[in-house]
């Protein structure tokens, strides 16, 4: 059995997507002309809401994450109220998709989408060793 | 060696893909050659392009060939790239025939092949040639053939009837008759329906009964479609294959390897629900939704004799059996419980804020009402005969799924994925909801609540094993 577990630098790359959705929201908020209430109401909701993913869901959504490649079949558990579990025989696996944005790209991290006909199974952030090893384990090498 | 003869449709065939950008063109330059005698306006590119394309077409046809030789097909093809592709007959899973009423008129047969790859080819070949075709492919050896009854064949096709599909079929088709005549046929229709809804206004307000009426005639209209595709059906089990015949024009013969199932499913709907009914389906692992994904198989059936199937066709012995814990019922029935909850001060509100559509809002709560004490009964059933029972590489699942009772049963190989969600309640009391799906584009699954989690994992565990 091969376990891998999510890169802490996974929780790095969430935070820097929600200051930079946050950004995205307001920067929005003035493009359309909104009002000081309005900006000031939004600001303090997107606040809260970044405060709460980022200190809160994000290290436990990370830390939820519990990648085991048995000799038959991939478990991928995952979820912080609702825990979901999704498991996949090898020999079904029809491709495997590594995907690299900008953003994860400076923290050197890939999402990895594995594939069978209609169903996948999708990791967030990955390191290069953890995806060979993932890889390794899934005979896609 | 077999030689299957080309019919002379296939020419047609492959001019069907040009038909938009050079047939029908050239036909409306033709009905202005006759009707304004304008001469130059066939003389154009559009019209070389066509005889190119009616040329190559000729070409084509005349250059293809179907042979089977020493267990293997050869399919070739092609005029200046010459292709021949070689496929042993072994690997041939499925094949499907269908006529339509302008293949049936020149005794043609459109014949479809499934390899063991999903790949799929088609060919309109002569009636004549399927039955050489057949014994080519060992494909016609189904000596116990059953023919559906007049009682059953009505109640399949009310079965798998459904307004949503009478819509689809009605609309474009009213739409598109409404502009060739020219004549407002969508308005008469909506007319005709208004004039009975309010000739029934003193039973029902006059909106409910116009949405009921439209609602009605498509799902009779559905309903008509069915019985076309279902008439006269026939079906034929032996060790190795499966056959399945039915309708008129299009008529469709399907034989399948029984090897290539990815699942069979024995399910009733409310409908059959009334009759005491079940039907037997099967569903092929497929990249596509094509039509060789899967097919009825029984319509129509006592449980006993759907049952009886499985046992003698798919035989297999129980070993491990998960089910929801006893006293569980009201898991199962809480969100019904609450939707019925919801309806009446939704209902309050609706009437004392639109007065004038009370009636219509009286009536839609009765009928949500209606639905949801079914989805409570339904829910009951789940939670008395709801079980995932796991067997030497398969697995039965038994649940609700869209108001049907289902018992699906999978091949462990053809399982695409295992989804085990557990919510706050389900990790308190140590259950999980376990969703099975079949490695296939059409998305067959099946859900099996609230079984116990650390049990599920270890047989899991063991599903793939050997």
């Amino acid at each position: 059995m091969i376990k891998i577990t999510l890169s802490l630098k996974g929780l790095a790359l969430f935070r820097a997507r929600a200051i930079l959705a946050e950004v995205l929201v307001l920067s929005g908020l003035v493009a359309l002309g909104a009002n000081f209430v309005v900006f000031l109401t939004v600001l303090t909701a997107t606040i809260i809401v970044a405060v709460f993913f980022c200190v809160f869901y994000f290290p436990k959504y990370i830390k939820s994450f519990k990648i085991q490649i048995f000799s038959q079949y991939i478990s991928v558990e995952y979820g912080v109220f609702i825990k979901t579990e999704k498991i996949m025989p090898l020999f079904n696996i029809v491709s495997v998709n590594t995907i690299k944005t900008p953003l994860s790209s400076v923290f050197s991290l890939r999402a990895v989408a594995i594939c069978a006909l209609k169903n996948r199974i999708y990791i967030p952030s990955l390191s290069k060793t953890s995806i060979e090893t993932l890889k390794k384990g899934l005979k896609v090498e | 060696m077999i030689t299957i003869k080309i019919h002379p449709l296939m020419f047609f065939k492959y001019l069907y893909s040009f038909l938009f950008v050079a047939i029908i063109p050239i036909g409306r330059n033709i009905v202005s050659l006759v009707t304004h005698k304008e001469y130059e306006r066939l003389l154009n590119l559009e019209t070389a392009a066509m005889v190119f394309v009616v040329v190559f077409s000729a070409i084509k046809k005349r250059y293809l060939k179907i042979i089977i030789k020493n267990g293997k097909l050869y399919i070739k093809e092609g005029v200046f790239l010459r292709r021949e592709t070689v496929v042993d007959t072994k690997k041939i899973l499925a094949v499907c025939y269908t006529v339509n009423p302008i293949q049936a008129a020149f005794s043609a047969v459109r014949v479809t092949f499934k390899y063991q790859d999903s790949r799929e080819r088609s060919f309109i070949i002569y009636k004549n040639e399927t039955r050489k075709l057949n014994s080519a492919l060992s494909l016609y050896k189904t000596p116990n053939f059953s023919t559906l009854g007049a009682k059953r064949t009505i109640l399949f096709a009310a079965a798998t009837s459904s307004a949503a599909v009478g819509l689809l079929l009605a609309a474009p088709a009213v739409n598109r008759a409404g502009k060739l005549l020219g004549a407002p046929i969508a308005e008469k229709f909506l007319g005709t329906i208004n004039q009975t809804a309010q000739a029934l206004s003193a039973l029902i307000s006059p909106l409910a009964s116009v949405v009921s009426l439209i609602f009605l005639c498509a799902y009779l209209l559905s309903f008509i479609n069915n019985l076309f595709k279902s008439v006269f059906m026939r079906t034929g089990a032996s060790r190795d294959n499966i056959f399945i015949s039915s309708g008129i024009l299009p008529r469709k013969i399907l034989l399948i390897k029984r090897g290539i199932i990815g699942c069979i499913a024995v399910e009733s709907n409310p409908l059959l629900r009334v009759f005491s009914r079940w039907q037997v389906r099967f569903s092929v692992p497929d990249n596509k939704n094509s039509q060789l994904g899967g097919a009825v198989f029984m319509p129509s059936v006592k449980k006993g004799e759907a049952k009886k199937f499985l046992a003698s066709y798919f035989w297999f012995s129980p070993e491990r059996e998960l089910k929801a814990p006893h006293g569980s019922a009201f898991r199962f029935i809480r969100w019904y419980i609450f939707s019925v909850g919801l309806i009446f001060p939704i209902t309050f509100l609706l009437v004392l804020f639109f007065s004038d559509f009370s009636e219509f809002f009286m009536f839609l709560a009765v009928v949500f009402s209606a639905v949801l004490l079914y989805a409570v009964n339904l829910g009951f059933y789940n939670y008395k005969n709801g079980a995932l029972q796991f067997f030497r590489n398969r697995l039965l699942a038994k649940s609700v799924k869209h108001f049907k009772r289902r018992e699906v049963l999978f091949y462990s190989a053809h399982i695409s994925m295992l989804k085990i969600r557990r919510y706050p309640t389900d990790i308190r009391g140590g259950t999980c909801i376990l969703t099975v799906c079949l490695q296939s584009k059409t998305g067959e699954s099946a859900k099996v609540k609230f079984i116990n989690y650390k049990k599920a994992k270890e047989y899991i565990g063991k599903l793939w094993e050997g």
